[in-house]
């Protein structure tokens, strides 16, 4: 806490914001080791967000979230709108980024042993923001409502279908005066927004309370860290915006060469192309079980996820001390992966009922 | 005390159930269209409900420029509470575009649902975005950038690379 304090008075600026703001109220002791890339990937993602919304708050003074005019309006943003088509293309490039950062996180969390004791809870949240990100990326996808947009409408209803009462809010029949597009939209700008706001509050208020988890080691042990740390917060924050800053370059970098795709309008009951990488992978599950599969696939996923911090409840970090885990794990992703293969491979088929 | 209390409570509850009750004997006649878009020359269904059995309705697709009759159906059940179902193809040739299927009662009291209607299945395409100039010419969407903007994002580029590797190489 002292290398804190000293950082506090190092520039008048930090000093300035540190009294008007309380940011004592959120910093948390900082070890060296969180500053390295591994443990600073969930502060990326994080920054990668606020690029999200800084450019969806851009992009929704344009969108136009009927069946009858969204299309439209994309194709208006890209040709129309002052750098609609960059800010677009960048929103875009950042949410494949910041969902490679997520995927990245909970990998270096699980290897490193960071949800033990007493952070089971935080892995939780953890998983949370990940459906949160997921469901981001999946609603942003149907809003353009070009064909491949309608397609993933099209499974959402299906999906919705098979999950009866439970699914009734994602089905069409919900509202008779708001069709399912428009509240997708408002679904992917206010309730998963308020929910990622909640989740990042509670995930950073328990980093606080127990601290970054110790220093992988051949003996070390998980424990409460709050209050130790021999680098210091200012520096922490730093080196998010700095990364942050590096996402935007390169999304914009991207955005330049390889500007965010966009499909014909879309035409109903039609199967003719492949979901995004994150979803693509659930095409052969797809194939065998019909719209079983894109729900029951997940779902068991989500649960393998939960168990973590119930199968794994040794107190070591090391890898070497939880190869069973870890080598599950890696069947897991190699299966998603091998899928995910497979289904890019395979020509486009029809699902839909 | 206790029976104030109860007498309040049954007042409450009395003037919390009495609106529903009334929606329940009285409701309007709603349709719900399924799918809610659809491509030309394929199927929809349309549920009806609050409607009084044995009543008639003539089920039609209007637009701005057309009213395409798509058939008739009669409300089925038993006392007030009558209801229907009926499949519906939407005509082939028709226009891609935003539509209503209004059911039409013998009264002429109408209730409508919105449909959208996509092009033909055979032209479902995931190709890229085609627009279309004020001459009528389609093409392709031109996703080249203005001198302007290149230059501002290039300098957007060089500067947040800038800023950004100098935050990150940053020390204590």
């Amino acid at each position: 806490m002292t290398s804190m304090s000293q950082t506090r008075q190092s520039n008048k600026l930090g000093k300035w914001l540190y009294e008007r703001l309380g940011l004592q109220g959120i910093a948390y002791a900082v070890p060296k080791h969180a500053n390295t890339l591994p443990y600073i990937l969930g502060g990326i993602t994080f920054s990668g967000f606020i690029i999200l919304i800084a450019t969806g708050i851009y992009l929704a003074q344009f969108y136009h979230p009927h069946p009858s005019e969204a299309h439209n309006s994309v194709v208006y943003i890209v040709t129309g709108v002052f750098f609609g088509d960059l800010v677009r293309s960048v929103h875009f490039w950042t949410a494949q980024i910041v969902t490679v950062t997520v995927l990245l996180h909970m990998g270096r969390v699980l290897v490193t042993g960071s949800f033990k004791r007493p952070r089971e809870v935080n892995w939780f949240v953890g998983l949370g923001l990940l459906a949160v990100t997921l469901v981001f990326v999946f609603t942003g996808s149907v809003l353009k409502f070009d064909q491949e947009g309608l397609e993933a409408l099209q499974h959402n209803i299906e999906g919705a279908e098979f999950l009866g009462a439970l699914g009734a809010w994602f089905s069409a029949e919900f509202s008779r005066s708001v069709p399912l597009l428009t509240r997708l939209f408002n679904t992917h700008i206010t309730i998963l927004p308020l929910m990622f706001g909640l989740l990042i509050a509670a995930h950073v208020f328990l980093i606080k309370q127990h601290g970054i988890s110790p220093k992988v080691s051949s003996d070390a042990k998980t424990r409460a860290t709050s209050g130790e740390g021999d680098s210091n917060f200012s520096l922490h924050l730093r080196r998010m915006a700095g990364f942050g800053l590096l996402i935007f370059a390169v999304a914009t970098g991207l955005s330049l060469i390889f500007p965010a795709p966009l499909g014909q309008a879309g035409v109903a009951g039609a199967e003719v192309t492949k979901p995004w990488w994150m979803f693509v992978w659930l095409f052969p599950a797809e194939e065998i079980w019909g719209v079983r599969g894109l729900v029951a696939v997940p779902a068991l996923l989500g649960i393998l996820l939960a168990l973590v911090p119930i199968l794994d409840r040794s107190p070591y970090l090391s890898p070497q001390c939880r190869k069973w885990l870890l080598i599950g794990s890696a069947v897991v992703l190699a299966v998603i992966i091998a899928s995910g293969i497979y289904a890019e491979l395979q020509p486009v088929t029809g699902h839909l009922e | 005390m206790i029976r104030q209390m109860l007498f309040s409570f049954s007042i409450a509850v009395a003037i919390a159930l009495f609106p529903v009750a009334d929606a329940l004997a009285h409701g309007e006649p709603v349709i719900s269209v399924q799918p809610s878009v659809v491509a030309a020359g394929e199927q929809i269904t349309v549920t009806g409900s609050e409607m009084e059995p044995g009543e008639e309705f003539a089920i039609s697709l209007e637009s701005a420029s057309a009213s395409i009759p798509l058939g008739e159906v009669i409300v089925t059940g038993e006392g007030e509470e009558g209801n229907f179902t009926a499949e519906f193809t939407i005509p082939p040739d028709i226009n891609p575009g935003s539509y209503s299927v209004v059911a039409t009662a013998e009264d002429g009291d109408s209730t409508s649902a919105d449909l959208e209607v996509t092009a033909p299945s055979e032209e479902a395409s995931s190709a890229p975005a085609e627009m279309v100039e004020a001459t009528g010419e389609q093409h392709i969407l031109d996703r080249s950038k203005g001198p302007i903007e290149l230059i501002a994002a290039v300098v957007f580029i060089a500067l947040t690379a800038v800023g950004g590797v100098w935050l990150v190489r940053s020390r204590e």
